[in-house]
This record gives C-alpha cells, structure tokens and sequence, in this order.
C-alpha cells in the first residue's frame, strides 16, 4: 500500500528538479547578459563620458558582477523586477502584468483553433486513410508547416485587411482584430496536430483491442472515440505542453505585424536594446510558465493514461 | 461528440468574453471632432523631457510640454513662455519675462519651475543623458562634476515672472538652445502616472504599446491658435503603419515617429506620395585615423573623392537626400558648402597612388580594409553600393562586416575598426552641433582619433566671438581645416521621408527632427 506520502514523492522531486532548472536559467541569462557588448545607453549620439558614468552608476551597473547578481536574485525572488533602462517610466511587473494577458488571450484563441482543427484533420485523415480527403489533408499540413510566420501573417494582412477589407488590418481591441492574428499563429501548430493526430490513430486503429472493441460489437463511433481516440492523444500531450507555454508569451513576428501590445515583442526589443531588467524579468518568467504548464501536462498524462501515474 | 461540443463552445465563449468595449471607433472623441492619426515606432521611451535620449519621442514633447522659446512654423525662434528677453550687452546675462500660464493642473507656471527643473537635470546624482547641453549655463560642468554646489549654478528666479539666466561665454545659439526640449520645465510633482505638462495638449490615456491619446489642452496659453482636438498615436510597425495608412485609417506615416519601409519608397515616390522634409544630418564614413591604411591624409583623400555620391541618393536610398561634399548641411548658415568634387576618380586615383608611394608599399601589400556598420537594410545597400565604387575606381577589395547595432557602437567606442558608417543629426540650428563632434579626440562622438590645434583654437574663439557675421566666418574656415584632413568621407545629407493625407496641414517638420502640430489642422 502506498502512504500519501509516497505518492506524492514523485511530484515533489519533478517539482524540486525543475525548480533547480529554473535556477539555471536564471543564472545563465544573467552571465549571458553580461557577456554581451555593449550596454543600455551606448548609440549612435554617443553620451559624454562623464554622463555616460553617471547614468552606469545611477543603474548600478558600475558595480561588481557578485552584487549586481545577488541583486539579481533578490529581485526574482522578491518578484519586483525593477524599471526597464530603455522605457523609464515602466517597471518590468507592469510591462508583464499588461502584456501577458493580451498573449496569452490571443494565445489561447489560437492553441483551441489549432487543436480542434488539428484533431479533426488529422482524425479525419486517419479514418479515410489513402482517400483524396487524406492526400488534402497532408497537403494542406505540408504547405502550413513549410511556409514562415511573417509570411503567412503578412500575406492575411494584405488580402483579408488591405484588399477584401473583410478584417481589420492591425491592432488590438476587438473580436474582428484578433481572428487573422489568430490564425496566423495557429497555422503551424495546427498542421504539425494534424500530422501528429493523424499517425498516431493510424497506429492505434491497428491496435489488438481495437478489433476487441469491434468484436465486442460496439458502434463505429464508440469505438474510434473512447478506444482510440484517448490513447492516440498522448504523443499530442507531450506536443501540447511546450507549445501552450510558447504560445502564450506571445510570438515577435504575429505581434509586430498586427501591432499586438503583447509580451512577444518585448522579448526581442529588450535583447536588442539591452534592457537587461526586462530581459531578465521576462526570462524567469517565461521559465515559470513553461514550468507550470509541463506539471499540468504530466498530470494530464495520468488522467489519460492511468498506467503513467502507476509507473512513477 | 461531447468534446468537440466542448472545444467549439468554449471558443465561443472565448470570443465572446474577448469583445473589449470598443464602440467608439474613434477612441473617445466625437465624430465631428478633428482628430489626428500618427504611426509610431514605439512608444515614448518617457513623458519627462528631461530623461528622452531618442530623436523619436521628441514629438511627443513638443506636444505635452511649452519651453521659453518656440520655433514657430517658418522656423524662426519665437518668444512661447517668455514675454520678453533681454540680454546684456556682453551676451553673457539674458533676461526673461514670462508670460501668464498655467499647468495642467491650473498651477502657474515661474520661474522657480525653471530654475527647479535645470538644477535637477546638472544634479550629478540625476540620470539625465542631455546634462551636457546645458553646459553653456555658468558652472554647469562644474556643477554635474560635482565640484561646486546646485546653487552655483548660473539660473535663478528674482521673482516668480522673471528668470536671470548667466552663462559661461557668449553664445550666440542660446535662444535655439533654450527652444529645444531639453530646457523645458517640469512641473515638480509630476509623475508617470499623474503627467502634469503645459503644452498645446495633454496626455488623455495610454495603453502599454498600444496607443496615446493626447487632447487639447484647455489651460494652455495660446489655447485659441490649436487647432486639432485630439492626437492618437498608434505603436505601429513600419509596414504595418504603411498599409494602415493605405487603407485610410492614418493620417501620418513614416518619418520622424517611425521610418517608410526601404523598399515601399521607390513606389511612392513614382505615385507621388512620398513627401520629403530636409534633415538637419549628414551621413558619412569616419576612417580611425590611427589605424593602418587611414593613418594615411593622401588615402583618406582617395576614398574620400572616388564615392559616387549622386549615384548613391538616386539608386540606393531614393528618398530625395542631398549628396554631401561637407560636413555642415547647406541651410546652416555656412558659406562653403562644397570642398570637392563629387566621384572625382582621376583626383583620387592621384591620391591613391602619392598614399601609396608615402607608406613604401605597392597596391596588393595594402592592408585589407573592413567597413563596419550597424545592420539595417539601409546600411548594407549602402556599404554593397561603395564597395564596388572603391573596387571600380581605386581597385581595391574593400570586406563589408555588418554587426548588431550595440556591438557596432561599443567596438566604435572602443576605437576597434578601420571605416565605418556614421552620422549625426543636429540638436540644435547651428553649425557648431556639427562642428563640435570633432573638436577632440576624447570626444565621445568623435572616434576617429582625430585632432588639430587650430581647429580647436578656433572653436574657441568663435565661442567667444558675439558679431554673429565674424563668428560664421570663424566657423567656416574651422570647418576647412577639418575638411582638408577628411577624419571622415562626407556622404549625403539626410531627409525624412513620410506619407501623409492630404488634407492635413499647418504641421511644422522641423530639421531637428521633431513635428509640431500646434497649428496643425484639416481643410476638410
């Protein structure tokens, strides 16, 4: 018999092991950070270098690495993550605290297009294997897969905004503004679903228990849903739990494009203004979402698959 | 089929509860209210004047905030909060008496809001990237050194309508100066949250990288000369800002808020939409005059001379900019404005070779010369286009090394390259902005390790001079000397290309690169 304990355990020493990732990360980015030339306030109109000083100073970049990284750590862990060099009037809270909710809205318009268009492709071509339907599926998810972002969102862009005027071309706010962004984002996932889906049922309608099921004279539909179906869905789990993190935080390229204020564009711009607080800040928390939501994705896998549970 | 049902009806759900209000198409003005479009790049980096580094957020100064001076819409310096000015007769005292005005927050505005606002930017403990503009006030250095104390400095109030201000030499641009953003007051419990300004508008509402709306400022003094409503401002990306513009949902696009994108310029400017507005900027090379070959005066000369200047405006970067053949662009005042030939190949051929008969080497034991430059779509064109210039006139393989912009600027400070693309753009209208560059070599904006005593002996002097006629003749033979010594090759003088509705008018583009859209309105 197993004690409460005991079968918590296991939780508790993924939970541990992650958090030591996170640590990682943290310490990574900060090294990384350092080691990249240049610094916040170094352009084109060069500062004076008693100026230059002075702003160094007040930031505290002047001091020694040790300190900066013990400030470092204290921020993440108390989460008041300072004010960005570049956008002085804005802490990194705030830019988070406004941004994530618009990616991870738009995020989730996309991840229950791409799923459910996903499994329904790709269950669709599974069931009518070799048919024409099939062959238009996987065309369909070859050219998704093979055609860039930037592109896809630019070219909904001109033909649904600028040309047919069915969309508005950019920005955020209502329903209507958010369907191309959606789309675009989802195109990719979608088709990858779809191939996934698709191969994985394959696999399981072959299955032994499959012809059980039939055997045991359940209806055509009982026995691809809850026979097939359940099982054909953990190889697109596994999929769903980097992706749903990815998606969330937003993507540079969609967001740039429809002029999103999500987090997406922050993750690049403050590479490339080093605005080392706001890519530290967003950083750890990218690494948190992506934590939390592969523990959600491990739990989903017990409650599919029981076995799972059992095994750890 | 209960998860299907599931997944559709919660997207439904989704998309229902993701209906913001947004009934108002026009962002809470009334429909018959003239309101002005702009595409911005990003948002303000910050609502404080005195903390903006940027040439972007400029615009949004000269909105929220008003200065002493003004330049009006012919670009004459204009009194604004000053009534008056009045100035000793050794140029070093100016007087100002101000107006009546208010703050947002129906405060008046003083003088002791002045003298509140520039002791804080020379405090050595606060951050402003722009102290040194205001090192022309008596003891300003001095000041932001940390060497004597705030009260030291040359600014005071006599009463809360008059401001004495004292500076350290004469200095014949001090008007342009105080019209810029960088002398504007700030209202002492201004905040981010709570912006207290006195401009010709007012900040309504912000959304993080979204949009600003600016409404007109009831309190401001000159309230009855401002035409516009309101002002949205939409963070934008270039192509993006253009197609908005296209399908009629902007008003203004490109320059100086964001840029047109490169390659969409040829083509409005064949449908005549492009407009173009001159820069107060030119674009050049710098050589590292310390570093082999361009230690060299003859071989600067050479690479100097064979560029195709005209070739490059009209091919490569198509937006109207002059070819420069100085480093002070032509409106500034100067008389010479042209010290040589543009693409003078048998010149720098001549060059060339005394270059190479100077160094003791034939023209394949040349070290190999690398040009640097910050990488934009622009800029690679660019070095791609003088590349096979230099190859077709002087025969030499020049290497193009494009980096990230803050690798370029801290190997530019660094003084780790050979040739490398630059440019400044003035932040006030006088020769001495672009002058002053090159004045030394520990100047930060410099970094070509050139130096010469005349030409810092007669900086000086102009700065001393006060017949604004005998200063300019100073000026002009100071920017002769640097010419004769090419630190850097000259290459165009900028411009700032937009699109814009045609029915806005009355919108002042300075050269400095700001918009003022204090008189701006629609003929509609």
């Amino acid at each position: 018999m197993l004690s409460l304990a005991g079968k918590i355990r296991p939780y508790l020493c993924l939970m541990l092991s992650r958090l030591a990732a996170l640590f990682l990360i943290v310490t990574l980015t900060f090294f990384l950070m350092k080691a990249l030339p240049g610094d916040p306030f170094n352009q084109e109109q060069a500062l004076p270098d008693q100026i230059h000083k002075i702003l160094r100073h007040h930031y505290g970049l002047d001091d020694p690495w040790h300190q900066q990284y013990a400030r470092y750590l204290k921020s993440v862990f108390s989460w008041n993550l300072g004010p960005s060099f570049r956008f002085q009037d804005r802490t990194v809270n705030q830019i988070i605290r406004e941004g994530f909710p618009v990616s991870a809205l738009l995020g989730i318009e996309a991840l229950l297009i791409a799923v459910s268009l996903g499994i329904f492709l790709g269950t669709l071509g599974a069931l009518r294997k070799g048919s024409w339907t099939d062959s238009l599926i996987l065309i369909f998810a070859s050219l998704s897969i093979s055609f860039p972002s930037f592109l896809l969102g630019s070219f909904l862009q001109y033909f649904f905004g600028l040309k047919w005027g069915l969309f508005p071309i950019a920005r955020w706010g209502t329903l209507m503004q958010s369907i191309l962004p959606a789309f675009s984002l989802a195109a990719l996932p979608c088709a990858f679903i779809t191939r996934l889906m698709r191969t994985s049922l394959i696999e399981v309608l072959q299955q032994d228990y499959m012809r059980t099921a039939r055997a045991k004279g359940l209806s055509e539909i009982n026995v691809v849903w809850f026979h097939g179906m359940r099982n054909a869905l953990l190889p697109l789990v596994s999929y769903l739990g980097p992706l749903s993190a990815n998606i969330l935080v937003g993507s540079f390229v969609i967001e740039k494009i429809y002029a999103i204020p999500g987090l997406g564009q922050w993750f690049v711009n403050s590479v490339l203004n080093r605005d080392y607080t706001v890519l530290m800040g967003l950083t750890v928390f990218y690494g948190l979402i992506l934590l939390f939501i592969v523990l959600c994705m491990d739990l989903l896998y017990c409650w599919i698959d029981p076995r799972i549970g059992r095994a750890t | 089929m209960r998860l299907q049902t599931l997944i559709v009806g919660s997207l439904f759900l989704l998309l229902a509860g993701c209906k913001i209000s947004h009934s108002d198409v026009k962002d809470g003005f009334k429909e018959s209210e003239q309101v002005l479009r702009v595409a911005a790049a990003e948002e303000p980096t910050s609502f404080d004047p005195r903390l903006i580094r940027d040439l972007r957020p400029v615009t949004v100064m000269h909105l929220l905030y008003e200065g002493l001076m003004r330049i009006n819409s012919h670009g004459k310096t204009e009194n604004a909060l000053a009534e008056s000015v009045s100035h000793s007769s050794d140029f070093k005292t100016y007087i100002f008496k101000l107006r009546k005005a208010q703050w947002s927050n129906g405060d008046p505005v003083t003088a002791q809001d002045f003298v509140e606002t520039w002791r804080t930017v020379l405090d050595p403990k606060f951050p402003a990237p722009n102290a040194y503009q205001f090192y022309v006030l008596k003891n300003a250095k001095k000041v932001k050194e940390g060497k004597v104390p705030l009260e030291e400095l040359g600014v005071k109030a006599e009463d809360p309508a008059t401001l004495i201000v004292e500076l350290e030499s004469p200095t014949p641009y001090f008007l342009d100066l105080v019209s810029t953003h960088f002398y504007y007051p700030v209202h002492s419990q201004s905040t981010h949250e709570k912006i207290i300004s006195n401009g010709p508008f007012i900040l309504r509402s912000q959304k993080q990288n979204n949009e600003l709306l600016f409404a007109k400022n009831l309190k401001y003094w000159d309230a009855q000369e401002v035409h516009l409503d309101g002002i949205a401002l939409y963070v934008l990306d270039d192509q993006t800002a253009l197609r908005m513009y296209e399908s009629g949902e902007l008003d203004w696009a490109g320059s100086p808020m964001s840029t047109l994108p490169q390659d969409a310029i040829a083509s409005l400017r064949h449908r005549h939409k492009l407009m173009v507005a001159p820069a107060a900027g030119t674009h050049w090379f710098r050589f590292n005059t310390e570093k082999e070959p361009f230690n060299n005066l003859q071989m600067r000369k050479a690479f100097t001379l064979s560029l195709n200047r005209h070739h490059i405006v009209e091919f490569v970067t198509k937006g109207y900019q002059k070819s420069a053949e100085a480093i002070v662009p032509p409106n500034f005042g100067l008389t010479k404005n042209s010290y040589f030939d543009d693409n003078a190949i048998p010149t720098a051929w001549y060059a060339f070779q005394e270059a190479l008969e100077d160094m003791k080497i034939s023209k394949d034991d040349l070290p190999e010369i690398v040009l640097s430059y910050a990488a934009s779509d622009r800029n690679s064109k660019i070095a791609q286009a003088v590349q096979q210039q230099w190859k077709t006139a002087l025969g030499i393989d020049v290497k193009l090394e494009s980096m990230e912009s803050k690798v370029f600027f801290d190997r530019l400070a660094q003084k780790n390259f050979q040739l490398s693309s630059g440019s400044w753009y003035a932040d006030f209208r006088d020769p001495i902005s672009f002058l002053d560059v090159f004045k030394s070599k520990n100047n930060s904006t410099n970094n070509t390790q050139w130096e010469n005593e005349k030409y810092i002996e007669l900086l000086n002097k102009s700065n001393k001079e006060s017949d604004p006629l005998k200063r300019f003749h100073i000026l002009d033979e100071a920017q002769g000397v640097l010419m004769n010594e090419y630190p850097v090759a000259p290459l165009f003088f900028g411009s700032f290309n937009y699109v814009k509705r045609d029915d806005l008018l009355g919108v002042y583009f300075s050269d400095l690169g700001y918009l003022d859209f204090k008189h701006a309105f629609f003929s509609r």
